[in-house]
């Protein structure tokens, strides 16, 4: 299985719904799927349920914006009137055939168990930042055994403080983490009550202090965004709010998988 | 960019061992960066507070953002290549063992 | 070393974006989650499962220590007089993030959101101001009665609304 040059033609996967709810959507769908201007968006069914999908060459499709984006269009663009089961990134099958059979038919039941429970269901995700400015700020106030420590070292000459630098960078690593720690738990429990699941991913920068991705009724998606927003406003100069959505429930469906021949 | 295109690919030498070896490398040339995403996506998201903040102009974000997606790109598909290396030596290997 | 400096205008809040227009944020969600089929996938189980193994936050490392130094190093420089210690080493760098001045109104509004009192060291970090222009501010609030003094908290005072 080589890639660089294309295999042929196949069927690139972007999610599963009802094809009830499929059909409220006008077909081909009027957005362009990864691959290009000649990627339709269309659907595949078998029974009650509907794959969607597009021609795609049969290739590794390279994970830049352009592709990133074009999957993510397309799922938003289904979300306005179904719910959806989403594909990860860059699944090709063979052929729509495939898709009926090896996936729809034979994976039906646990197809159709996705799909009830992400029914009515949206993933919206939270990361929040500090200000570096203010954080290390905040450290220092906190902090006596730290602030002790920085001003013995202030002024000397790095080679002669080196061990110290160390020790007060190990010092402030630990309270970065902390602090980081109760302020996102603080976040977390203001949420909890207006999430049916949440799932805590590993902060993406050691100054990030949440990376959370929430399970939300659509008719609570306004609450959750009043909440979000005054929490933000709390924390005004001292954290940035990165709030997105609605989100296909990437997180909330890890299904892998893997027919063993 | 041509980031990763001067490492040489680890050869393939017997399945289990290498496949210890293969976590080894990938977790050497991890620490080493090379192999990092999560640094990448890192990057990536502090460009994107610096471009809100106004730091950083409309164009210098595309520019970075290419770049970083590009490096990203790049790791993946080395990884993927390693991976299908190792795929087809433990199926060669297989393959030998099997004829009994 | 520090990225970014005070957010844009507080008060605004946060607005929901979509996830298309959010590469970044992207990147965490479609990739290698939701339905995952590897007969289809350029990659096997295993070879997933190694993609996704990274360290993603930062490793403890010496490299890491020295750089979170040099920032705890910076706020010896921006200091308030009334901190401990003394403020040696040269001042290479004024605070250049100062924002401006907090206006009394939102200070007062501060006091009234947090009624059990607030300290002064409390309100420089929230305002980012130095605690020269808080006592001034309050000082003028407390002459219009609108912010008393109690040990060294302060709070709202007066009942015009």
């Amino acid at each position: 299985m080589t890639e660089a040059t294309e295999d042929g033609t196949g069927t690139y996967l972007y999610g599963i719904v009802y094809a009830d709810q499929f059909k409220n959507a006008k077909e081909p769908l009027e957005v362009t799927g990864v691959g290009g201007s000649d990627a339709k968006v269309r659907a595949v069914e078998a029974g009650d349920l509907a794959a969607i999908v597009s021609d795609a060459a049969l290739t590794r499709y390279e994970t830049n914006r352009e592709n990133l984006v074009a999957h993510e269009t397309v799922l938003e663009e289904v979300m306005k009137g179904a719910d959806i089961v989403p594909v990860a990134f860059g699944i090709v099958a063979t052929n729509d055939e495939e898709v009926k059979e090896q996936l729809l038919e034979r994976e039906s039941e646990l197809l159709h168990q996705s799909l009830d429970y992400v029914k009515g269901r949206v993933e919206l995700t939270l990361q929040v930042l500090w200000n570096e400015d203010r954080l290390f700020r905040e450290i220092a106030d906190e902090n006596e055994e730290i602030r002790q420590l920085r001003d013995a070292i202030a002024g000397q000459p790095a080679d002669a403080v080196h061990n110290e630098k160390v020790q007060l960078g190990t010092l402030t690593g630990q309270a970065v983490e902390s602090k980081s720690q109760a302020e996102g738990q603080a976040i977390l429990d203001a949420l909890q009550p207006l999430v049916l699941e949440t799932t805590v991913n590993d902060n993406i920068t050691d100054t990030m202090l949440l990376n959370a991705a929430f399970l939300v009724e659509k008719a609570r998606m306004s609450e959750v965004d009043d909440k979000v927003n005054q929490l933000s406003q709390e924390r005004a100069d001292r954290m940035i709010f990165q709030y997105v959505g609605p989100l296909p429930p990437f997180d909330f469906v890890n299904v892998h998988i893997n027919w063993q021949e | 960019m041509g980031l990763i295109s001067d490492v040489v690919l680890l050869p393939i030498t017997g399945p289990v061992r290498g496949f210890i070896a293969l976590l080894e490398r990938i977790q050497a040339e991890l620490e080493a960066e090379m192999l990092n995403e999560g640094k990448v996506q890192a990057s990536l998201m502090q460009l994107d507070v610096r471009h809100q903040a106004g730091q950083v102009s409309d164009a210098e974000y595309e520019a970075e953002q290419s770049n970083l997606m590009e490096k990203l790109n790049e790791i993946r598909a080395y990884k993927e290549e390693l991976m299908e290396q190792q795929t087809e030596a433990l199926a060669e290997a297989e393959a030998e063992t099997g004829s009994s | 070393m520090a990225i970014q400096s005070a957010a844009p205008a507080g008060g605004a809040g946060v607005q929901r974006t979509s996830g298309s227009g959010n590469l970044a944020e992207l990147l965490g969600v479609i990739l290698d989650k939701g339905i995952v089929i590897d007969a289809w996938a350029r990659v096997s189980v295993i070879g997933i499962e190694i993609l996704t193994v990274e360290a993603r936050v930062v490793v403890s490392s010496v490299e890491t220590y020295l750089r979170y130094a040099e920032a705890i190093g910076l706020t010896a420089m921006a200091s308030p007089p009334n901190q401990q210690g003394q403020q040696t080493g040269g001042g290479q760098q004024a605070d250049g993030q100062q924002a401006q001045l907090p206006a009394p109104d939102d200070v007062r509004g501060y006091l009234e959101d947090n009624p059990e009192g607030v300290p002064l060291g409390d309100l420089q970090a929230y305002f980012d101001a130095s605690s020269n222009d808080l006592e001034e501010i309050l000082q003028t609030l407390e002459s219009e009665n609108k912010v008393r003094q109690e040990d060294d908290r302060y709070f709202p005072a007066g009942d015009n609304e």
